[in-house]
């Protein structure tokens, strides 16, 4: 880990989700969520399955899978609007606007094909290096993600890596564009506590010395507590709260955020075989229900939660929530 | 079925000396584990430690080169013993669908086991019924199919299958990390609660240190085949002695992020707003 | 990797020797008399004798065995009854025939059923008309579509010779009946492995590393399936090999299907285990072969079990 990527200017740049929906067919997998993350800052994605997090991240990148498809509102990096992208400056906008980070490092990378290539791939074709340098580089690029050896390395297929050698060739190909925005889908959540520690450690160091902007995919609140400076909470495809890390953990104020920390708080400190503090019911599988998505499992639910959608409400500075009891709940 | 009774204070499944190679690598290295009767034993290691591959040789899904494994005192050899003692065992996995044939209704794999012990006949569908209920899944038909589920219902009707030939010990392998957040506690506590009610002994193989810590009694940590610490939950989360452990410990993320030690430090020049009225502050 | 090859080796020797036990055991156990079906059937006893003599065939079975083991080993198939040559040099004088036939179809199939797949894989609806066709092409058996191509080119619309020549002409017709028949397994194979690579992880990455299609198709997609249709060539080879016999026979191509059938027909016993012997030596070296290939394609492959 000698080399250090050249920190140069500040690679991030503003990202402005704005309304953005996203359907699969008939299906609203993501409805009207806006949020802004600030040049060179983490913002964590919270939510379990069916929230729609990890379809914001596809959107945010422009990969959704076919069949998906961006219903309405725009992404913003930068000055690109990446929504508005189509063809050849869409295929040249990924990557080099939005990188992505995918959770399986296994499956993400393409088993016959060698690591140092993978990452060749990227300076020979989207770069134009000739295949000399586009080697060079992305030795270069294993090395500043802490790989040892290289060069012996890139000449490995993916089945010779372990899960966390394999996240970090993800992270290689990703920070290969040196990208305005990263977008990283879990990357950590199949991998051991250790490797997890290790690849953190990796994505927040990168970050200082690059200044990039991320988007955090995660459902577990350890890690946002780590490494975000603002938190967007989703539930049923909708954002329930967004605001910054402190506050979140502090000064919740949207129940089913409230409900999650005190799960995660109590796991951590509750004495041994107490029974652990739960949330009732599970998340909609298919779809979320009429009015607030949350109802069905909120403590705190009246008549008009099942009825009306609570639209998101400024709570505080930096601080919006999407509940109509906030009144009632300080 | 006449078990004799065994000898007072012999433990319910003792395993000795096992030792298990995949040709040059060794998986297991002289591992003794002991549960006791309605104790939970974790085992905590990380991918290629072997903590799976025990649990597959104590349930007889994988022989070991060497080494014994006693149910209470008797040692399991040969296809009888075997049989024997899978009716007294329990299995539920990580992954509820893939554990699962998605053509069989729920009532049949809970009723899979009953019908492999010759249990069915008298009174299975009755059984069937009760085992559902006892997880938790009132008012599910038992003539529905895994994909109307979600994760965690799935999960109960996993656990209601190991339950199914009301078995002494069950072995969990990484029982929740498949499951969203707010229903992992959910299965934590039916897990509990069936112990409290049954007398049940687990087995846990597990990752994660927080649920280690408040579902077992005892924990073993497992590194590259040997257990390196063994000790009470309290003891190995609160003053681990192995550096191995320590690391483990030191690597989960923070409570909170006023104390963060893996990501970036975080640039507080706010006051710390008003705590919500139940959050609980860290003790520590 | 240099271990894996030979455990392979001696495993397909093995496999060889175990073929060549068991047309000896078959020898044994079929009706009828050798001696009598190269005498004829008015020999006199004493020629018949003299026959059952020469052919050791009142030695007892291990002697037998011990004969036809160590001649097999020497490369001494027997010798053919009904045209008192050496079997070996006959079926090597068959051989290139059948092999051309083999190439020929291989290249058929692989580029007609590979493209078919493609289209299929990359086109985002089904085609009823395609999967008709394939079903319709599954389902025929080889005589029909043979006849039919020959009734068609051979008779009606005389664009190919068929009169038992071996030249590339007449092996148009026998190639295209063969490659027509394989296709839509090329097909089906390949547009199922390509929609599973099309729709996994890796290729979500190359997208999000803004490659064009085509090169996520080449570069990233293709040798992912390689393995698979790899796997399927190495089956057709060793069918193709060991004889086709119908397609020969009706399109009078001069190869060792062709000849299986008149052996066949003339109860020529050292003939036809000769080509038994023979395809089953081919089909392990094919096998293998392939087996090498997937190896070097697919790094996975490699660390297979032998």
């Amino acid at each position: 880990m000698t080399t250090a990527p050249a920190p140069a200017a500040t690679l991030g740049s503003e990202v402005t989700i704005d309304r953005l929906s996203v359907n699969y067919g008939d299906f609203t997998a993501l409805r009207d969520v806006s949020l802004t993350v600030p040049a060179g800052t983490t913002t964590a994605l919270v939510g379990e399955s069916g929230s729609g997090k990890s379809t914001l991240a596809l959107a945010a990148g422009r990969i959704l899978p076919p069949g998906a498809s961006i219903s309405g509102g725009s992404v913003t990096v930068g000055d690109t609007e990446l929504t508005a992208l189509r063809g050849k400056a869409l295929r040249e906008a990924r990557g080099h606007t939005a990188a992505y980070l995918a959770q399986d490092a296994s499956a993400a990378l393409n088993p016959v094909i060698r690591v140092g290539k993978q990452i060749a791939e990227v300076h020979q074709v989207r770069c134009g290096a000739s295949r000399a340098e586009a080697a060079e580089l992305a030795r270069q690029g294993l090395a500043d993600v802490g790989i040892p050896d290289p060069d012996r390395v890139a000449r490995l297929y993916p089945g010779a890596l372990s899960g966390g050698m394999r996240q970090r060739v993800i992270i290689a190909i990703a920070l290969a564009f040196r990208p305005q925005l990263l977008i990283a889908d879990e990357p950590t959540t199949a991998l051991d506590v250790t490797v997890q520690a290790d690849i953190l450690a990796l994505v927040s160091r990168l970050q200082q010395q690059c200044g990039l902007t991320v988007i955090w995919i995660t459902h577990d609140m350890s890690v946002v507590a780590e490494l975000a400076d603002h938190v967007a909470v989703l539930y049923g495809g909708r954002l329930v709260e967004h605001t910054d890390v402190l506050t979140l953990f502090e000064g919740a104020r949207h129940p089913y955020t409230q409900a999650l920390l005190t799960c995660f708080q109590s796991g951590r400190f509750a004495g041994p075989k107490q029974p652990f503090t739960t949330i009732s019911g599970s998340p909609p599988v298919a779809g979320p229900p009429g009015g607030c998505p949350f109802h069905p499992r909120c403590p705190q639910a009246d008549a008009r939660c099942g009825t009306e959608l609570p639209a998101p409400r400024r709570v505080g500075h930096d601080h919006t929530a999407a509940c109509h009891r906030l009144e009632e709940t300080p | 079925m006449s078990a004799p009774q065994p000898a007072p204070g012999t433990p319910l499944l003792e395993a000795t000396g096992i030792t298990k190679r995949y040709g040059q690598y060794t998986a297991l290295d002289d591992v003794d584990l002991r549960i006791e009767t309605g104790r939970t034993v974790s085992i905590v290691g990380e991918s290629g430690s072997g903590k799976s591959t025990l649990a597959r040789i104590i349930v007889g899904l994988e022989r070991a080169d060497s080494g014994t494994v006693r149910f209470r005192g008797e040692a399991i050899r040969g296809r009888r013993s075997r049989h024997a003692f899978r009716r007294s065992v329990g299995m539920v996995f990580q992954d509820p669908y893939e554990s699962m044939d998605p053509r069989l209704t729920i009532g049949e794999i809970v009723a899979e086991p009953l019908r492999a012990h010759g249990m069915y006949r008298d009174g299975g569908k009755e059984r069937v019924r009760e085992l559902l209920d006892s997880v938790g899944m009132h008012g599910a038909e038992p003539d529905a199919y895994p994909h109307k589920f979600s994760g965690g219902q799935r999960q109960r009707v996993c656990i209601a299958r190991a339950l199914a030939t009301d078995p002494d010990l069950v072995i969990c392998d990484e029982p929740t990390s498949a499951l969203d957040v707010s229903v992992q506690a959910q299965i934590l506590n039916l897990l509990l609660d069936l112990q409290s009610r049954r007398q049940l002994a687990y087995l846990f193989i597990t990752h994660d240190l927080d649920v280690v810590r408040r579902i077992s009694d005892e924990v073993d940590v497992l590194l590259r085949g040997t257990v390196v610490e063994r000790g009470t939950a309290e003891q190995i989360t609160r003053s681990p002695e192995h550096t191995y452990t320590q690391r483990l410990l030191g690597a989960v993320p923070a409570i909170s992020p006023r104390q963060r030690h893996i990501g970036p430090p975080l640039d507080i020049d706010t006051p710390a707003p008003r705590p919500p009225h139940d959050a609980k502050e860290d003790p520590a | 990797m240099a271990r894996r090859i030979a455990v392979r080796i001696l495993l397909g020797a093995f496999t060889v020797l175990a073929v060549v036990l068991l047309t000896f055991v078959l020898q044994y156990v079929v009706p009828g008399d050798p001696a009598r079906s190269i005498a004829g059937p008015k020999a006199t006893p004493e020629v018949l004798k003299e026959i059952r003599g020469q052919l050791r065939l009142d030695d007892p079975w291990w002697s037998q065995l011990g004969h036809y083991l160590s001649s097999v080993l020497q490369g001494d198939l027997g010798t053919s009854y009904s045209n008192d040559r050496p079997v070996l040099s006959l079926i090597l004088e068959r051989l290139p025939a059948t092999a051309a036939l083999a190439a020929a179809a291989l290249v058929v199939e692989l580029v007609l059923g590979g493209l078919w797949g493609m289209w299929e894989a990359l086109r985002p609806k089904r085609s009823w008309l395609l999967a008709t066709v394939n079903v319709g092409l599954l389902s025929m058996p080889v005589f029909s579509l043979g006849f039919l191509l020959l009734l068609l080119f051979g008779y009606q619309l005389p664009i190919f010779p068929i009169d038992g020549g071996s030249g590339p002409a007449q092996l148009v017709l026998p190639a295209i009946t063969l490659g027509l028949m394989g296709s839509p397994y090329y097909a089906n194979v390949v547009r199922d492995s390509m929609r599973e690579a099309l729709s996994s992880s890796y290729v979500r990455t190359a997208v999000s590393k803004g490659l064009s299609r085509r090169r996520i198709v080449s570069r990233h997609v293709l040798r992912n399936i390689a393995s698979p249709v790899t796997t399927l060539i190495g089956m057709d080879v060793a069918v193709f090999l060991s004889g086709v016999v119908f397609v020969e026979k009706i399109f009078a191509w001069p190869g060792i299907g062709q000849m299986q059938t008149e052996a066949f027909a003339d109860l020529d016993r050292p003939l036809l285990t000769g080509t038994v012997i023979v395809a089953a030596a081919l089909v392990v070296t094919a096998n293998l072969l392939v087996d090498l290939l997937r190896s070097a394609i697919d790094p996975r492959a490699a660390s297979e079990a032998p």
